[in-house]
């Protein structure tokens, strides 16, 4: 594990070198609070840190004030190593935001142990924050296919109508539904149903800009928020995504089958208020028309003029 | 670099001549202290003897310019120098001197500044004829 020791005075820093290697640490040298702190504001920087209290520069306390208030995450385990002594001093340290505290000479049995909290520290923290992050991604996407979920699309809608209103400009939903998908399950069975969505939702999203929004809305159904996009750009990205879902037949297991799908578009204009419902009612009514006027076609929406402002 | 007039007890508490039996303790100590590692304790010393000129020029020139901030942080820097040798003497005079140095007093810190000034000679010396006896001891194995 790397380890920053932030020390002005090269012999100083020469031991905690020599100690932390002989630990097994790797230590990074800082020799002042600038480069301490520049270090420590990287993603990939050291987590856990010795800092000299008496710096050129940026003292140690203020490194760690600036560090607590700018990088909050990962967490950063700060040792403070000064010869000040006095109550004082250790209580400004630690209200700057270190963790711990050691006095010059440093005695190096206590500075392992330390060090040892330390790592134990960080690492807790490391898998805590890694948790945190699994749950909330699996709060926000779709388990089976990985794109967003429902809620997870329409809050990219809600954003994406925010931000097209104070912009004046046009945002586009489109509603995605796969055809006949109830037979693929029945006649294939719901494994062979899974497939067949993730390799949907990969080609769809395969043919999206990076800017726009895919999530699975339903159970075979899909919801792609395109931001900028005018009638004849949405259309136009409607067809390419139509095409592409039925452009090979998808593999499974025993045989291949080929896949349609069938899209609604709705446009949401400047002017209009800037709320998601009735863009998506109205992308669901030209699915629907795209569905009963045969399948494996787009349909627009006529523009919802009654929700104008 | 001259002698200090003995003006106040703490200058007339340092020693000024280093015997080689201290040598020799000094190295020990400092061995047992940097884990038997020879090779540190060489390359601490080199270290602290090429910056300690640097260090108290420092002090010197935010004493002369009266500048109470400056001083009371070289002196700190000094102390925890000097701090990794673990010598009381210059540690004590190095307090002394930071003491004087926070609490604004510029004459008490130009006067205990001689007595730092000599406390880095003596610790200076001790610390060359440690490193000399280590190059010694290594050539002898």
């Amino acid at each position: 594990m790397r380890i920053l020791i932030a020390e002005d005075d090269r012999a100083s820093a020469r031991i905690l070198e020599s100690r932390l290697e002989r630990w097994g640490y790797e230590p990074v040298i800082a020799r002042d609070g600038t480069q301490a702190l520049y270090i420590l504001q990287q993603d990939n920087c050291p987590r856990v840190a010795l800092l000299d209290w008496m710096m050129p520069g940026i003292d140690g306390p203020e490194v760690c004030r600036r560090v607590r208030k700018l990088v909050p995450e990962p967490y950063r385990y700060i040792i403070m190593l000064t010869v000040k002594d006095l109550k004082d001093d250790l209580i400004q340290g630690l209200e700057a935001g270190a963790d711990d505290y050691l006095s010059k000479p440093v005695d190096f049995q206590e500075l392992q142990v330390r060090l040892r909290t330390g790592v134990r520290i960080v690492e807790l923290q490391r898998q805590l924050t890694e948790v945190r992050d699994q749950l909330q991604h699996q709060a926000m996407h779709d388990s089976l296919t990985g794109i967003w979920n429902r809620n997870s699309v329409l809050d990219a809608l809600d954003r994406e109508i925010s931000r097209a209103s104070r912009e004046k400009r046009p945002v586009a939903v489109a509603m995605l539904d796969l055809d006949f998908f109830k037979r693929v399950n029945d006649t294939h069975g719901h494994p062979a149903g899974d497939v067949v969505l993730k390799e949907m939702a990969r080609r769809i999203r395969s043919s999206m800009r990076d800017y726009d929004s895919l999530g699975r809305y339903g159970g075979e159904e899909f919801m792609i928020v395109l931001p900028g996009c005018d009638e004849a750009g949405a259309r136009s990205q409607a067809e390419r995504i139509r095409r592409v879902v039925s452009a090979e037949p998808v593999q499974l297991s025993d045989k291949s089958i080929t896949i349609t799908a069938s899209l609604g578009i709705a446009l949401w204009l400047p002017g209009m208020q800037p709320l998601a419902e009735p863009i998506i009612q109205a992308s669901d009514s030209a699915l629907y028309a795209a569905k009963a006027a045969g399948r494996n076609r787009v349909e627009t929406s006529a523009l919802p003029h009654s929700s104008a402002a | 670099m001259l002698l200090p007039h003995a003006q106040s007890p703490a200058l007339r508490a340092w020693r000024f001549s280093v015997p080689n039996s201290e040598t020799e303790l000094l190295r020990v100590e400092l061995l047992r202290r940097y884990g038997g590692d020879e090779q540190l304790l060489s390359d601490i010393i080199q270290l602290f003897l090429e910056d300690l000129p640097g260090m108290v020029d420092s002090i010197r020139n935010t004493l002369d310019a009266g500048e109470q901030e400056p001083l009371a942080r070289s002196v700190h820097s000094l102390k925890g120098a000097v701090s990794n040798f673990d010598r009381a003497a210059a540690r004590e005079a190095i307090v002394s001197m930071e003491q004087a140095a926070k609490a604004g007093d510029f004459d008490t810190s130009r006067q205990l500044f001689v007595a730092v000034e000599l406390a880095m000679h003596v610790l200076a010396d001790a610390l060359r004829a440690a490193l000399a006896a280590e190059v010694h001891a290594n050539t002898d194995r």
